[in-house]
């Protein structure tokens, strides 16, 4: 097991820059997930980390081993691809035995670890199939097998559960999280999915435009996004842009369109620009006239069921939609009715603009 | 109303039938008839052609120069355009497009004109001689015309575009994430074509070869060009026969020998194919 570090790591594509400026410290056994939006740069930082693509900056380390110019095959990686990349030719235990063939690993002890990582992953009465014949599930299981068979220093996977169905991918993720944690091996892990992101990571580096734009824990990332960028990637979020105009107290008084909002004192200055960001699950709907200090007025515009929540679009002046969700079923509002939108202090984030 | 489209593939089929089985079933017939001479044949039907085919030697040679020379063509053609067709099909140069219509468009020039090109290149004071010499590998100019090396020259030239042409098809049917994926797990370059690229472009290896050796059994023109007329494969033979000794029951003996010889290394080689593979197509699971 090993540590993995970039540093300042910079790679272009024709004029474009594919990954601009990425520094990055995965910890020994840690699960790190890159997430971002498509063509943010992530599984270009990924393939730059197995030696797929060669960085024009920066340094890449494995453990105590400087690789940014050591080709794929001597990196001790594992890697899992997208969409698997098993090979046709091969049944799955020589799938899984291929990296340890390369390895010249004796064939007695090879046909133990086979079966060793055929169990891990619940194939072990697969071993003799051909990758044709396996289901989605199967087939990203296999490719997990083979890819940890060797063993790597460090496992990488690229959006490996993207082309399976929901269901499955939710059972995948729990999957994937149990081999992680019996191998304690360390992964990073591509996603632009934030729910696979929250649900498997240790720590999360959410990417935008070619840079690591926030990196923490997952409760950080989504509690305390260092850009309104990150807040609306990870999750849901009502953004008012708006310009600072004074103090009243414990309150930054900020003008956004019609609107005047508080928000917990900030630094910024007067005149500067800053941007407010509320959680859905965090804004109240409130009848009264007269909610306090942090509330907007509004009429309900849609009222939308989605399983768990209900979730409230309120049209409020300006032309601003704030989004509320609810967890009670039979709230007594109903489309068209004048309400007031609210919200406690602590769920008030705010970013210079 | 249901449109069953296979009906219309019957009249090609029926064209194709007449002007294909027909003839072959005319040789077939020709061959075993008896030469009186002056272009006339004897009525009763004999296997007389056959068993003088069979008994010379020097026909047999010519059968075994035929296979020999289209062998060595058919494994050249593999070994110089595997390469040429992998670098083509994993290429992103915006060059590509333009290296694979100079193969098509090579490979559509006439036979003759490439056999009259090939000529001026390899005869004894021709560019090719005059650069060995140049460069003091040789002492006398290389004899590379009026002999097997001047015809397998010309059967390369006559078939290696269309060998590029279809491995470069069948490289790209080969996704390149399994290369990637060979690679992450400990294979150098070589070893990824040794056990990835090779065992599943092998059904794409047997289809080229195999047409490359087809083309260059039945080939007449580049053969009996860049051989001077002292490279007896059967073709040319054929056409002695025919022509030059107008004796057409032996021609079509010689023809059917070649066809059906032709037919039955086809057939091997696909069923050996068959048994090597392993397996889904690459593509059908990436």
């Amino acid at each position: 097991m090993a540590r993995v570090a970039l540093t300042g790591i910079g790679k272009r594509f024709g004029g474009t820059a594919a990954v601009d400026d990425v520094s990055l410290d995965v910890g020994d056994g840690e699960l790190v997930t890159l997430l971002g939006p498509s063509g943010c740069g992530k599984t270009t930082t990924l393939r730059i980390v197995a030696g797929l693509v060669a960085p024009d900056r920066g340094r890449v380390r494995i453990g105590d081993r400087d690789v940014t110019r050591v080709p794929p095959e001597r990196r001790q990686i594992g890697m899992v691809f997208q969409d698997y990349a098993l090979f046709p030719h091969l049944t799955v235990a020589e799938n899984v035995g291929f990296g340890l063939r390369e390895r010249r690993v004796p064939s007695i002890e090879r046909e133990g670890r086979v079966r060793e990582m055929l169990a891990l992953v619940r194939l072990g009465d697969q071993a003799d199939r051909f990758p044709h014949q396996l289901s989605g599930g199967q087939r990203q299981r296999v490719a997990l097998a083979r890819a940890v068979a060797h063993p790597p220093e460090v496992l990488l996977m690229d959006e490996p559960l993207g082309a399976l169905d929901l269901k499955l991918r939710q059972t995948m993720q729990l999957e994937v999280a149990r081999i992680q944690r019996a191998l304690r091996i360390t992964t990073l892990y591509v996603t632009h999915d934030q729910e696979e992101a929250l649900n498997l990571s240790d720590r999360i580096a959410v990417m935008d435009r070619g840079r690591v734009v926030q990196l923490g824990t997952g409760p950080e990332v989504y509690d305390r996004p260092s850009t309104p960028f990150v807040a609306d990637f990870l999750g849901r979020v009502n953004l008012l842009r708006g310009r600072v105009v004074g103090r009243e107290g414990a309150w930054t008084v900020v003008r956004a369109g019609p609107h005047m909002l508080r928000v917990p004192v900030v630094s910024a200055e007067d005149g500067a620009e800053l941007v407010i960001g509320v959680r859905p699950e965090r804004v109240r709907l409130v009848a009264a006239a007269d909610p306090g200090p942090l509330a907007l007025a509004g009429e309900v515009e849609r009222i939308a069921f989605v399983g768990n929540v209900v979730r409230y679009y309120v049209r409020c002046a300006g032309d601003v939609l704030v989004t509320a969700e609810g967890q009670d079923r039979k709230a007594s509002f109903s489309a068209g009715q004048r309400v007031t939108v609210a919200w406690d202090p602590d769920a008030v984030m705010t970013w210079s603009g | 109303m249901r449109v069953r489209w296979s009906l219309f593939l019957l009249p090609p089929l029926l064209v194709s039938l007449v002007l294909f089985v027909a003839p072959q079933m005319a040789f077939v017939r020709g061959s075993l008839l008896h030469n009186l001479g002056y272009g006339q044949t004897g009525p009763t039907l004999t296997l007389e052609n056959y068993v003088r085919f069979f008994t010379d030697a020097f026909y047999q040679e010519a059968l075994l120069r035929t296979a020999g020379l289209s062998l060595i063509d058919a494994l050249a053609c593999l070994a110089v355009g595997l390469p040429i067709a992998y670098r083509l099909a994993r290429s992103r140069s915006r060059w590509r497009s333009m290296w694979l219509t100079l193969v098509v468009a090579s490979s559509l020039v006439t036979v003759v004109i490439k056999a009259l090109g090939m000529m001026v290149l390899l005869s004894a004071n021709g560019p090719v001689n005059q650069v060995v010499l140049g460069l003091g590998l040789v002492r006398e100019p290389l004899r590379l015309l009026n002999n097997d090396v001047g015809v397998v020259l010309g059967l390369i030239h006559y078939t290696l575009p269309l060998v590029i042409l279809i491995l470069f098809s069948v490289v790209q049917t080969i996704p390149e994430d399994l290369e990637a994926a060979a690679r992450t797990l400990g294979a150098p370059p070589l070893r990824v074509m040794v056990r990835v690229v090779l065992p599943l472009a092998l059904p794409g290896l047997v289809a080229a070869s195999l047409m490359a050796f087809n083309l260059a059994m039945g080939a007449f023109t580049s053969t009996a060009l860049l051989g001077g007329g002292r490279v007896l494969t059967l073709p040319v033979l054929i056409q002695r026969k025919a022509v030059l000794e107008v004796d057409y029951p032996f021609a079509a003996t010689i023809s059917v020998v070649l066809l059906v010889s032709g037919v039955l290394l086809n057939v091997l080689v696909l069923r050996l194919a068959m048994r090597l593979r392993r397996g889904a197509p690459a593509g059908v699971v990436g």
